[in-house]
């Protein structure tokens, strides 16, 4: 396993979709830009494709490497969690750990201090591949970067991009890329209308608070409407559904991974705030 | 995950199509599907003897 500042930007000759991380700029945030979470338990809050866990995570902005990128700053709280503290993503195609990966990722803190990156988790087997490795942090940007052996895999992996954060320091993190080979290239920077459709395979949202633009239904009998709803892109599995709209009572669902329907009642045929969740 | 409150939900059909239940403190519905992984969590606990999931009202 190795740690190395790598290439300079200026190699940008390496094209094509090479970063297997969706949304490793941490530009889609479809959840909340801002959320500070007391729970000791992982969960999907703020940044798309990430969990994260108690403390404050929030969308900043940043030069990286002489580009402004977005960039996750992470206010560790103190106090019990539930396998740690930082942020992980898992993969769907757990293929491409066939041959060796390396993962990449920039950080720098508010203090020097210190973390954990790339810890690799085996979801199939409940168990660790790899351990993560600690690194020294500093105030200016690093590129740290851990290598994988070729593995293989019988569902979703997930990689702890950076855990067992200090408490009372402030953590950066941009720019994490997954790719296949020995050695990090320069990060890939995807459009944020490429991001986000593949983000929406796993969640979306349906809640832009105008009042003219409801999910609209029929009505079905009594004070029953009904309502079917085409997601964006086909979801990776049926979705978890949830309704931020309080308007009235939403009395059951019934989904596929292209369209969900609706009932309710008590909300004048109308309804908004709709979370789609089909993450892993 | 913390899940509390599960209870099966018939569509207007009449079938069996989702779980609503109270996960992290958020009410959600949660479709019968093994790949989602609400559903999965659900299952586990169930057959752990930690959840009990209740008839359609």
């Amino acid at each position: 396993m190795a740690l190395s500042k790598i290439l300079p930007a200026s190699q940008e000759q390496y094209v094509g979709a090479r970063n297997f991380i969706i949304n490793g700029g941490f530009q889609c945030w479809q959840r909340s830009t801002d959320n500070e979470s007391t729970s000791t338990s992982w969960g999907y809050r703020t940044v798309d494709r990430f969990q994260t866990n108690k403390g404050r995570h929030r969308k900043t902005s940043d030069t990286v490497d002489g580009r402004t990128v977005d960039v996750l700053q992470i206010d560790p709280s103190s106090g019990v969690y539930h396998g740690g503290r930082g942020m992980f993503t898992m993969l769907e195609d757990y293929n491409v750990y066939d041959k060796p990966t390396v993962l990449s990722v920039y950080i720098k803190a508010d203090a020097a201090t210190t973390a954990e990156i790339g810890q690799l988790y085996d979801y199939g087997a409940s168990s660790t591949v790899q351990d993560g490795t600690t690194v020294n942090i500093t105030t200016s940007w690093q590129r740290f970067e851990v290598q994988y052996s070729a593995q293989t895999f019988s569902q979703a992996a997930g990689h702890y991009i950076i855990n067992a954060l200090v408490d009372g320091r402030t953590y950066y993190v941009a720019m994490a890329q997954l790719e296949t080979g020995t050695q990090a290239t320069p990060f890939e920077h995807r459009s944020y209308g490429e991001e986000l459709t593949r983000c929406q395979r796993y969640y979306h949202l349906y809640d832009n608070g105008a009042s003219n633009a409801n999910i609209h239904s029929g009505l079905y009998s009594g004070t029953v409407y009904v309502a079917d709803y085409q997601f964006k892109v086909s979801m990776r599995a049926e979705p978890t559904i949830s309704v931020t709209d309080s308007g009235g009572t939403f009395s059951s669902s019934a989904a596929s991974v292209d369209s969900s329907r609706f009932s309710f009642s008590g909300q004048n045929g109308v309804i908004r705030g709709v979370n789609f969740d089909a993450e892993l | 995950m913390q899940i509390t409150s599960t209870q099966y939900y018939n569509d207007l059909e009449g079938n069996q199509s989702t779980i609503k239940a109270t996960i992290d403190g958020t009410e959600m519905f949660v479709p019968i599907d093994p790949a989602n992984r609400h559903y999965a969590e659900i299952l586990r606990q169930v057959e752990a003897g930690e959840l009990t999931i209740a008839d359609p009202s």
